[in-house]
């Protein structure tokens, strides 16, 4: 239905934790194609929940998840979707995991049955466009925080998502990575963005639209915030 | 942490191919745990020697490392030649000092710094991440090689963790004494620890499932037996066996 | 609790290796692939935790908290010790490449054993006292176990070896007492804070559905690694005067000979008086120079080493042509072993006279009722001597009653430390 013009389609959602305590209560989100919305809400609210059940990492006690259209039941389909959407995480420690950053780099691409040889031809690529191919053999735990963000967005965009979604990409990072990440994002070509920040720097340089996450609902939030984004994306 | 301190270096043992001075490593180990001969323990002890020289460490390192080892041989010093029986050197008070014990402590002190150096020189010339690969190119069991891997992944960022969580205690007061206090708040920083671990290791794990990980780890970097690791595989060998063949002919009792 | 290298004798390597490499597949063996990443994360933890060095009184300790891996992580535990052991060797030269094996067992096995018993305890998921209490004690059972294994793997190796196990037994019991008391609070913190880590939702269930066969497993593994060693490796000398001649024999505690090992003898002075080596049945025999106390050592190698004290109370008979008789034995001790080795053996028995026999008949003749009595006799004795010979090992083992003791004196401080946590709530 309506799902195969959406990106990301969420009907019903509801999750609690395995001791009780409410999450989610029937969340309805929808995002469509070329939207660019930033995802607010109190810590503890349920954002990163949210984005974990749109990759199926957990599974709602209710409610439906499509993506692109697909209806995702089980795993077979979430890989599907793990290969259209990437998420950043919140601690690039969380994955960044090989020796050095090439390797770290060019994982996405071979899981998805690249060659070597063209999985690091794509993950050189990826890194000299973010201008980080000096730090392609160095050992990712022993880089700078934020050396280790820029890595960890270069290891998600090697897949090429359609959908990108990032969490809480700026803690930890000076003016200039952010500036920086901004800028990566934004030339990025991707078809739908949620971003998890609390950071208006990069919220309002990369997104047209807030929802709230508030009381375990989703809500719009105040247009203000809005005409103000949108000023500084076609200002750019 | 310095624990990798030997592995960056640009001697002859630090290029070799780790997958040989593993192997290399393992074989002569074994070997010369065997020996029972002090002549032969005499000569791996030297060879030993001149092996770990070729590496190049520091003196000064070497030696901080081989005290510490030597510690524990010295606790065999204080035990062991007061305990064995045999033909009485001299008395020491009450104790007996027998040469057979002499002797025993002798070999266990050659043998074990002769284990330990030729480790030094052959295991400590390389970083962790690059025995992993080499355990993976030997066909070490995978999930063995996976576990090894990730544990030494984020030893660094649990041991930061740790650290820190030392510091808060630290700051709000905490001195370490023999009491319950003292012993609850060890309790509860491990308990914390594993908490972190265990999260951190789901969280790692979803992060590899978002990236397309199905179970299949991927060797991007391949070693290639160079002239060099031949000549140290053939020399390692030749000791190795000669040793070997030595001690099983019982050739200088 | 890292056994250095160079200590241990190659078939207390070997015995180890092989039992570390069935806990590793089975450890492996039950090893989901999506736990790799939560299982070395546990492991880098207990590495971690491993550094942490608490007071104990003037001095410290650190920790161990192998009982603890045992609960959270079951067999998985063979291989995160694995690693973490593996990981020490080789950055920091703590124990050794070719003890890997012997130390992953002493360290892992009784953590599996714990894990056992401790889990069933833990099923609800709440910190319940009893749930404590029988974490807090088998963390000292565990850690008992441990340093008795590692003393036992010692005392094989070589008696000099056994008084430093003791040793370690002994330090290892104020460190079981601050083990149980921190792995109590552990466990209950955990339930607390985040049960999962121990009831894990997938990790340990399949554990738990073949319990009894896990258990079986973990036990056998772990009585084979006694049994082997146990009568393979103790090496004992028995020797008797019998009015004119020392006869002694070296044995190994499974019956088998000590062959051609050499033996020394001393008088009460400490001199040496005879020196000769053992024959192919492990016997060997001479004629003492006269009346007083001997002592004979065996030394069957690799630091086995057997000693016993003979008393010779009345002058040697064949005093007067003893005179001859230990110089012969020194420049040909083969002769002479070879000779009483005939003795023994019913097939050659016939073969032995006619071959002494053509040297001189009447002599023989003369003999022949002695010697037979004294065969009949040594048949006789045999197994009395050998069950005095176990009685003599278990002498000088590390004794059952020692292991309960210190049990009773860690259950001792577990009371005291319950007692006192009772008053403060009381208090509070």
């Amino acid at each position: 239905m309506d799902g195969n013009t959406s990106l990301i389609h969420l009907e019903n959602i509801n999750f609690s934790y395995s001791s009780g305590q409410l999450v989610l209560d029937d969340v309805n989100l929808t995002m469509e194609e070329g939207a660019r919305i930033a995802l607010k809400g109190g810590n503890g609210a349920g954002k990163t929940t949210l984005f974990h059940i749109i990759l199926g990492l957990i599974r709602p006690l209710s409610g439906s998840v499509t993506v692109m259209g697909r209806t995702c039941v089980g795993e077979e389909d979430f890989k599907q979707v793990r290969r259209q959407v990437g998420l950043v995480f919140q601690d690039p420690d969380d994955q960044l995991f090989c020796p050095t950053v090439i390797e770290d780099v060019a994982f996405g691409p071979l899981n998805m049955g690249l060659k070597s040889s063209e999985a690091i031809e794509r993950a050189d690529s990826t890194l000299s466009s973010l201008g980080i191919s000096h730090l392609r053999d160095r050992v990712p735990y022993r880089l700078s925080g934020g050396e280790k963000r820029l890595v960890s967005v270069a290891t998600v965009l090697s897949m090429k998502p359609d959908v990108l979604l990032l969490d809480e990409p700026t803690v930890g990072l000076d003016q200039w990575v952010t500036e920086r990440l901004i800028r990566v994002i934004r030339d990025y070509p991707c078809r739908g963005l949620l971003l998890i920040s609390h950071d208006s720097r990069i919220a309002d340089a990369l997104t047209t639209r807030s929802l709230v996450l508030k009381g375990h609902k989703i809500e719009e939030e105040c247009l203000a915030v809005n005409s103000q984004s949108r000023v500084s994306v076609s200002g750019s | 942490m310095t624990c990798e301190a030997f592995s960056s270096g640009s001697s002859y043992l630090h290029r070799a191919d780790p997958r040989v001075k593993i192997l290399c490593a393992i074989f002569y180990s074994v070997v010369v745990a065997c020996l029972s001969g002090m002549p032969l323990q005499y000569a791996a002890f030297i060879f030993s020697a001149i092996l770990l020289s070729t590496a190049r460490i520091p003196f000064r390192m070497i030696l901080r490392r081989l005290a510490v080892v030597n510690v524990f041989v010295l606790a065999l010093w204080l035990v062991i030649p007061f305990s064995t029986p045999g033909h009485v050197l001299f008395h020491a008070g009450p104790l007996d000092v027998s040469s057979e014990g002499i002797c025993a402590a002798f070999s266990i002190t050659l043998k074990c710094n002769a284990i330990i150096m030729a480790n030094l020189a052959l295991l400590s010339t390389s970083s962790m991440f690059s025995l992993a690969h080499s355990l993976a190119h030997l066909k070490v069991h995978s999930k063995l090689v996976q576990l090894f891997f990730f544990t030494w992944r984020y030893l660094h960022v649990l041991e930061d963790e740790h650290r820190r969580m030392v510091q808060a205690i630290r700051i709000r007061g905490f001195s370490p004494r023999t009491d319950m206090l003292t012993y609850r708040t060890y309790a509860y920083l491990v308990g914390l620890l594993f908490v972190r671990g265990y999260e951190r290791g789901e969280r790692v794990y979803k992060a590899m499932l978002c990236r397309g990980f199905d179970g299949t780890f991927w060797l991007l970097h391949h070693f290639h037996l160079h002239g060099r690791d031949i000549i140290l595989a053939v020399v390692m060998g030749l000791v190795t066996v000669a040793l070997a063949g030595m001690e099983w002919m019982g050739i200088p009792h | 609790m890292h056994i250095s290298e160079g200590v241990l004798t190659p078939e207390i390597l070997v015995i180890g290796a092989a039992g570390a490499a069935v806990g590793l597949a089975i450890g492996l063996n039950g090893l989901k692939s999506e736990d790799i990443p939560k299982v070395a994360l546990l492991t880098a933890a207990f590495f971690v935790a491993s550094l942490i060095h608490v007071p104990v009184g003037p001095s410290s300790a650190h920790l161990i908290l192998n009982g603890l891996l045992g609960v959270i992580l079951g067999w998985q535990a063979f291989p995160a010790i694995f690693i973490g052991l593996t990981l020490q060797a080789v950055l920091f030269q703590f124990g050794g490449l070719t003890t890997l094996g012997v130390n992953t067992m002493n360290m892992a096995l009784p953590a599996v054993l714990a894990g056992f018993v401790v889990r069933p305890f833990l099923k609800s998921g709440r910190p319940t006292p009893l749930a404590l209490i029988v974490s807090g004690l088998m963390a000292a059972c565990c850690i008992m176990l441990s340093a008795l294994m590692v003393s036992l793997a010692l005392a094989f190796s070589g008696q000099g070896l056994e008084a430093i196990g003791k040793l370690i037994f002994m330090v290892h019991i104020p460190i079981a007492a601050i083990e149980a008391v921190i792995t109590a609070s552990v466990v209950g913190f955990l339930l607390k804070v985040k049960p999962e880590v121990i009831v894990g939702e997938q990790m340990n269930r399949k554990q738990d559905t073949k319990g009894r066969t896990g258990v079986a497993a973990a036990v056998l593994l772990f009585l084979s690694l006694f049994a082997v060693p146990a009568h393979a490796h103790k090496v004992n000398v028995f020797a008797w005067y019998d009015g004119s001649k020392v006869e002694l024999e070296g044995y190994f505690s499974s019956g088998v000979k000590a062959m051609s090992s050499p033996v020394t003898v001393t008088d009460e002075a400490g001199k040496e008086v005879f020196r000769g080596k053992t024959d192919d049945k492990g016997r060997l025999s001479f004629v003492p120079p006269g009346k007083g106390k001997y002592h004979v050592v065996l030394n069957a190698g690799m630091g086995h080493m057997a000693e016993t004290d003979v008393e010779v109370d009345t002058e040697p008979v064949g005093k007067a042509g003893g005179v001859a008789a230990p110089a012969t034995e020194k420049t040909l001790p083969q002769t002479q072993a070879r000779d009483k080795s005939v003795e023994p053996a019913g097939s050659v028995r016939g073969a032995a006279p006619v071959a002494s026999g053509a040297a001189s008949a009447s002599e023989l003749q003369a003999c022949v009722t002695p010697h037979e009595m004294e065969q009949i006799l040594d048949q006789r004795l045999s197994p009395i001597r050998r069950e005095l010979m176990v009685l003599a090992e278990e002498r000088d083992k590390i004794g059952m009653s020692d292991v309960i003791s210190g049990f009773g004196y860690i259950m001792g401080l577990m009371g005291i430390a319950l007692y006192i946590s009772v008053k403060r709530k009381e208090n509070s």
